[in-house]
C-alpha cells in the first residue's frame, strides 16, 4: 500500500477546501477547478527561499485552523452617500446589491453569472496565478462568490460600480473570485473595497480577473481598509487586447497582513497600463506589492508607480517586474517606487527589475528609499507650522502623487485613515 | 530585417575572431581529471603545504560535498563535470622566482602575446607583475623593490610557506568557505594566486598586477587572491585574464577577498577577457567568481571592472562596509556578444554608520547574448546616515539580445538613503545622425557614443589599463549596432 505524507500544506488546503465548502462555493469552472487542484498537489508551499516570497513570511499561515463563519453584523458602511451600483459580499457570499441583467450587460454575483450559463466567464479558464502560486491555487481549488462584471462591446457603465468584500470577526476563510469582462470599445469604472472586522484574524484568498478587450477601457479603484489582524493575499491578473486602456489604482489604507500580486498581461499593440499604489504600514504590519507586466507586443505603454512609507516596526515589501517579449519593439515602460522610512525598526524591501528581450525599447525604472527631507521639515516649521502639521503635511504631499488620482470621495477617506492612524490629526 | 542584413559591420564583428586564443606549448604537470580527497591531498603535497592548510582544504571539499550548484542566476548553461576536470595543472619548467631571465622562452612569448610584456611594463611603468598560468603563478616582478617598503606580493603558495601566520589569520574571512558552492570548491582545490599585504602606514609606489591565463585544455583554473591592506595604506591593484580558444567549456572559480584595514584603501580594477566561446556559443569560459571586500572604519574598497569574455559569467564584486565611515564603490562595463551570458553586479552591506556607496553599471548587449545586472543594497539597523547611490543603464545593440536589472534594495535603518536608478534604451539613432553628419563614419561614431556611455568607468581604471580596456571595448564594438 502506498504510504501517503501529509504535509502541513496539504492539510491547510483541506480545511481550507472543508470551511469553503462548509460555508458555501461557487464552482463556475470544473475544468478550471480540477487543474488547480492538480497544481496544488505539485507547487509547494512558499518559504522565504523562494525568490517571489523572500520577504513575505507565511510560515505561520500554514496552522490557520479556519472556524465556520460568523453571523455577518455591523458591516461598515462604504461611501454611504456615493452613488454608485453596489455589490456586498461577506465572507465570500453574496449579500445583496443592484443587480443588472439587460442587453448584455451583466452586473452581479459570479454564482447568478453561472446559472445564466454567460459564456464570457470563460475568461476564467486561464489563471497564470493559479499555475504558478500555491495561494492561488488553493483560491482556484475552492472558490467562492465574488463580483462579475460583464460589459459588451460599445457599452459604458453609467455609475461606477463598487464592490464591497467583507471579512468577519474569527478565523475565517474567504476566498472570493471576482470577474471582469470589457468588450470592445466598451468602458468601465470599478471600485474594489475590502475591508474586515476588527477581531478578524482569519485569511482572505481572494482572486480577480479582468480581460479588456479591443479599445477597451477599464478603470479600477483598490481600496483595501482592514481592520483586524487578518492575513490578506489578493491575486490580480488582466489580460489588455489592442488599443485597450487598462488603470489600476490600489490604495492600502490599513491592513495587518497583506500581499498584493498585480500582473497586467499586454497581449495586443498599442496596449496601455497605468498601474499605480500606495502604502503605509506602521506598528507591527506587513504590506507587500508585487507587480509584473508583460509587454507580450509592439507599440505598448506602461507607468508604474508605488510611493509609500514604514512606520514604527513595520515592514514594506515592494517587487516590480517589467517584462518587454522578443520583438515587442517600440515600447515605453516606466517604474517607479518611492520609500520613506519613518521608524527606528522599520523596514523597507524593494526590487524593481527590468527584463527586456527587445532593442527599440525606452524603459526606466527607479528607486529610492529616504526619510523627510529636513530641510522642508525646517521651512514649515518656520513659517509656523508645529512639527506634527509638518510632518503630515509632507506625507500628504509624498503621497499625493499616488492619492490624486483616486475620485476625491477615496482620496479623502484613504488621507483621513493615514492620518488617524499616525496619530496627526 | 535583421541586425546583420542592416550593417556589414555588425556581421564582421559577430565573426571577430578571439584575439588570445592561442595556446602556449609548454608541457605541463596535470594530474589526471577528478575530485576526490586524494586529489586534494596531491595538490597539497605538490605545493608542499603545511598540515593546517591541508586539514582547511579538506573541511571545504567536505562541505562543498553538501552544497547544491546554485541555479538563481539569470544564465543558462550545462553544468560543469566537476569529475572531468583537471584540478591541478602546473608548467612544467618552474622558474625560480623574481628571476624574470630564467624564464622558459616559450612562457615569455606568451607573455609577449597578452600584449603585457612584463619586462616592458617594468620598464615603463614600473608595474610589479605576478603572472599565473594554468593554476600556478610562474613569475613575480620587483619583488625586492617592494620588500624595501615591507610590502609583502607573491603568490598564495609561497606566501602559504613564508607568511603562514598572516595567511592563516586572514584566509576565508571575508568569504567563509561556506559562503557558496564555488568559493567551497574553491577553498578545497585553489593552486595558487596572489597574496599582498602592505604594512600599516604605507602606499604602494606602484600598481600590483597579476595575469592569469589557463593554458592546458581539461583545466580549471581556482586561484585564490588575498590583499590585506594595514591601517592607513593604499594599493592599486590590477588583475587581466585571458584563456585560449577551445571547444569545450573551462572553468575558472576564483576567490578574492580584500581586508581594507582602518583608514585604508584599496582600488581593485579587472580586465576581464577570457574566451567566450564563438559565434554559437561553443566553448569559452565559466567564470564563477567570488569577490568581496571588508572596510574598517574609514577605509575605502573600490572595485572597478570591464567585463568583455567568458562565455558565462557569475560574479558579484562585493563591500561589506563594516566600520563607521568606510566607502564603497563599484564601477563596471559588461559588454556581452553573441552568445555570451552575464549575470554580474555587487552587493553593498552597509553595517557601519556614515557608510557610503557608489555603484555605476553599464551594460552593452549585442549578438544574441543575455547581459543582466544584479545587486544587493543593504543598510543594516546601525547604518545611520548611511548613503547608497546606484545607476544601471544597459544599451542594446541588436533586437536578438536581452538587458536585465535585478537589484535588490533592503533598508532598516530611517536615516539612510537609497537612491537606484536604471535605464534600458538603444543607441540614439539621432546620435549617429549627428555624428555622421559631421563626418565621422558610422563605426567611428558609435566608438565615440560607446566609449562616451561607459567614459564614467573607464576613467576609474588606472592608466595602463585603461589603454587596453578602451582597445578591447573599441575591438568588441567595432560596428556593432544598425
Amino acid at each position: 500500500m502506498m504510504e501517503t505524507t501529509v504535509t502541513p500544506a496539504t492539510a491547510l488546503a483541506e480545511r481550507v477546501a472543508q470551511a469553503v465548502n462548509q460555508a458555501g462555493s461557487c464552482s463556475v469552472l470544473d475544468a478550471r477547478q480540477s487543474l488547480a487542484k492538480a497544481a496544488l498537489e505539485s507547487l509547494e508551499y512558499p518559504t522565504t527561499r523562494n525568490e517571489r516570497w523572500k520577504y513575505t513570511r507565511v510560515a505561520k499561515l500554514r496552522d490557520l485552523r479556519p472556524a465556520s463563519a460568523s453571523s455577518p453584523s455591523n458591516i461598515p458602511p462604504v461611501l454611504a452617500d456615493f452613488n454608485a451600483h453596489r455589490l456586498t459580499f461577506v465572507d465570500g457570499q453574496y449579500q445583496g446589491g443592484d443587480v443588472v441583467n439587460e442587453s448584455g450587460v451583466f452586473i452581479g454575483p459570479l454564482s447568478k453569472a453561472a446559472q445564466l450559463q454567460d459564456d464570457r466567464i470563460k475568461a476564467l479558464d486561464q489563471d497564470y496565478f493559479a499555475d504558478n502560486e500555491w495561494f492561488a491555487a488553493l483560491q482556484a481549488a475552492a472558490p467562492q462568490d465574488g463580483a462579475c462584471i460583464l460589459i459588451p462591446d460599445g457599452q459604458r457603465t453609467e455609475r461606477p460600480i463598487l464592490v464591497h468584500h467583507h471579512l468577519t470577526a474569527g478565523d475565517v476563510v474567504a476566498q472570493p473570485q471576482h470577474v471582469m469582462v470589457v468588450g470592445e470599445h466598451a468602458h468601465a469604472e470599478v471600485i474594489l473595497w475590502t475591508t474586515c472586522d476588527d477581531q478578524a484574524t482569519g485569511l482572505m484568498n481572494g482572486a480577480l480577473t479582468a480581460d479588456v478587450a479591443k479599445h477597451g477601457h477599464l478603470s479600477l479603484e483598490i481600496v483595501q481598509d482592514e481592520q483586524g489582524s487578518s492575513h490578506h493575499i489578493a491575486h490580480q491578473q488582466f489580460r489588455q487586447a489592442e488599443s485597450s486602456r487598462l488603470t489600476v489604482r490600489t490604495a492600502t489604507a490599513r491592513a495587518h497582513w497583506l500581499r498584493n500580486d498585480l500582473h497586467i498581461h499586454q497581449g495586443g499593440q498599442h496596449g496601455h497600463s497605468t498601474f499605480h499604489g500606495c502604502y503605509l504600514p506602521s506598528g507591527n504590519t506587513f504590506v507587500d506589492h508585487h507587480t509584473r507586466i508583460d509587454h507580450a507586443e509592439p507599440d505598448g505603454h506602461s507607468d508604474e508607480l508605488y510611493k509609500g512609507l514604514a512606520a514604527d516596526t513595520a515592514t514594506a515589501v515592494f517587487n516590480g517586474k517589467i517584462m518587454v517579449h522578443k520583438d515587442a519593439q517600440r515600447i515605453e515602460a516606466y517604474q517607479r517606487n518611492a520609500n520613506l522610512l519613518l521608524g527606528e525598526r522599520s523596514g523597507v524591501y524593494s526590487k524593481p527589475e527590468l527584463e527586456i528581450y527587445a532593442d527599440d525599447v525606452r524603459c526606466s525604472h527607479g528607486c529610492t528609499i529616504g526619510q523627510f527631507d529636513a530641510e522642508a521639515l525646517f521651512y514649515l516649521r518656520s513659517r509656523g507650522m508645529t512639527e506634527t502639521k509638518a510632518r503630515n503635511l509632507m506625507v500628504q504631499a509624498f503621497l499625493s502623487e499616488v492619492l490624486d488620482g483616486f475620485r476625491p470621495e477615496i482620496q479623502q477617506h484613504v488621507e483621513q485613515v493615514y492620518a488617524e492612524r499616525l496619530g496627526w490629526n | 530585417m535583421s541586425a546583420k542584413e542592416d550593417n556589414p559591420l555588425l556581421d564582421e564583428f559577430t565573426r571577430k575572431e578571439y584575439e588570445f586564443g592561442f595556446t602556449t606549448d609548454i608541457e605541463a604537470d596535470k594530474v589526471p581529471p577528478g575530485l576526490n580527497e586524494d586529489v586534494i591531498r596531491l595538490i597539497s603535497a605538490k605545493k608542499e603545504e603545511p598540515q593546517w592548510m591541508l586539514d582547511w582544504r579538506l573541511q571545504a571539499f567536505e562541505v562543498w560535498k553538501t552544497m547544491e550548484e546554485p541555479d538563481w542566476a539569470h544564465v543558462n548553461y550545462t553544468k560543469p563535470d566537476y569529475q572531468a576536470i583537471s584540478y591541478y595543472s602546473a608548467p612544467k619548467s618552474k622558474v625560480p622566482l623574481g628571476s624574470l631571465d630564467e624564464v622558459d622562452p616559450e612562457m615569455r612569448a606568451t607573455m609577449d602575446k597578452l600584449g603585457i610584456s612584463t619586462e616592458e611594463q617594468k620598464r615603463l611603468s614600473g608595474v610589479a607583475v605576478d603572472f599565473v598560468m594554468d593554476s600556478v603563478s610562474v613569475a613575480t616582478s620587483f619583488k625586492d623593490k617592494l620588500a624595501e617598503l615591507g610590502i609583502i606580493f607573491c603568490s598564495m603558495s609561497e606566501a602559504i610557506k613564508e607568511h603562514p601566520d598572516l595567511v592563516r589569520k586572514h584566509l576565508g574571512t571575508v568569504v567563509p568557505v561556506k559562503d557558496n558552492f564555488f568559493s567551497a570548491l574553491n577553498s578545497a582545490v585553489f593552486t595558487d594566486g596572489s597574496f599582498c599585504y602592505i604594512p600599516k602606514g604605507s602606499r604602494c609606489p606602484m600598481e600590483l598586477s597579476t595575469y592569469f591565463r589557463i593554458n592546458e585544455a581539461g583545466t580549471g583554473q581556482f586561484e585564490r587572491t588575498l590583499l590585506i591592506a594595514e591601517e592607513g595604506s593604499y594599493v592599486s591593484y590590477l588583475e587581466g585574464c585571458t584563456a585560449p580558444q577551445r571547444d569545450e567549456n573551462q572553468l575558472h572559480a576564483a576567490v578574492v577577498e580584500l581586508i581594507a584595514k582602518d583608514d585604508a584603501e584599496i582600488k581593485y580594477s579587472t580586465v576581464q577577457n577570457w574566451y567566450p566561446g564563438d559565434a554559437e556559443g561553443k566553448g569559452g569560459v565559466f567564470n564563477f567568481v567570488t569577490k568581496r571586500g571588508i572596510c574598517e572604519t574609514r577605509a575605502k574598497i573600490s572595485w572597478t571592472q570591464v567585463e568583455t569574455g567568458s562565455a558565462v559569467t557569475w560574479k558579484y564584486p562585493s563591500c561589506i562596509l563594516k566600520g563607521d565611515g568606510s566607502v564603497g564603490e563599484f564601477y563596471s562595463v559588461a559588454v556581452t556578444n553573441n552568445a555570451q551570458q552575464a549575470d554580474t553586479g555587487t552587493k553593498m552591506v552597509h553595517l557601519g554608520a556614515n557608510t557610503h556607496s557608489t555603484i555605476i553599471s553599464k551594460g552593452i548587449s549585442a549578438g544574441n547574448s543575455q547581459n543582466s545586472y544584479r545587486g544587493l543594497v543593504q543598510m543594516g539597523p546601525r547604518a545611520r546616515n548611511a548613503r547608497n547611490f546606484s545607476q544601471c543603464d544597459s544599451l542594446l545593440m541588436t533586437d536578438t539580445s536581452g538587458a536585465h536589472t535585478f537589484p535588490y534594495i533592503e533598508s532598516k535603518h530611517p536615516t539612510a538613503q537609497v537612491e537606484h536608478e536604471a535605464t534600458t534604451s538603444k543607441i540614439g539613432e539621432d546620435q549617429i545622425f549627428y555624428c555622421l553628419q559631421r563626418g565621422l563614419t558610422e563605426e567611428q561614431a558609435i566608438g565615440l557614443i560607446v566609449n562616451g556611455y561607459a567614459k564614467e568607468v573607464l576613467n576609474k581604471l588606472p592608466m595602463e589599463f585603461a589603454v587596453e580596456a578602451r582597445k578591447l571595448l573599441s575591438i568588441s564594438l567595432e560596428g556593432s549596432v544598425g
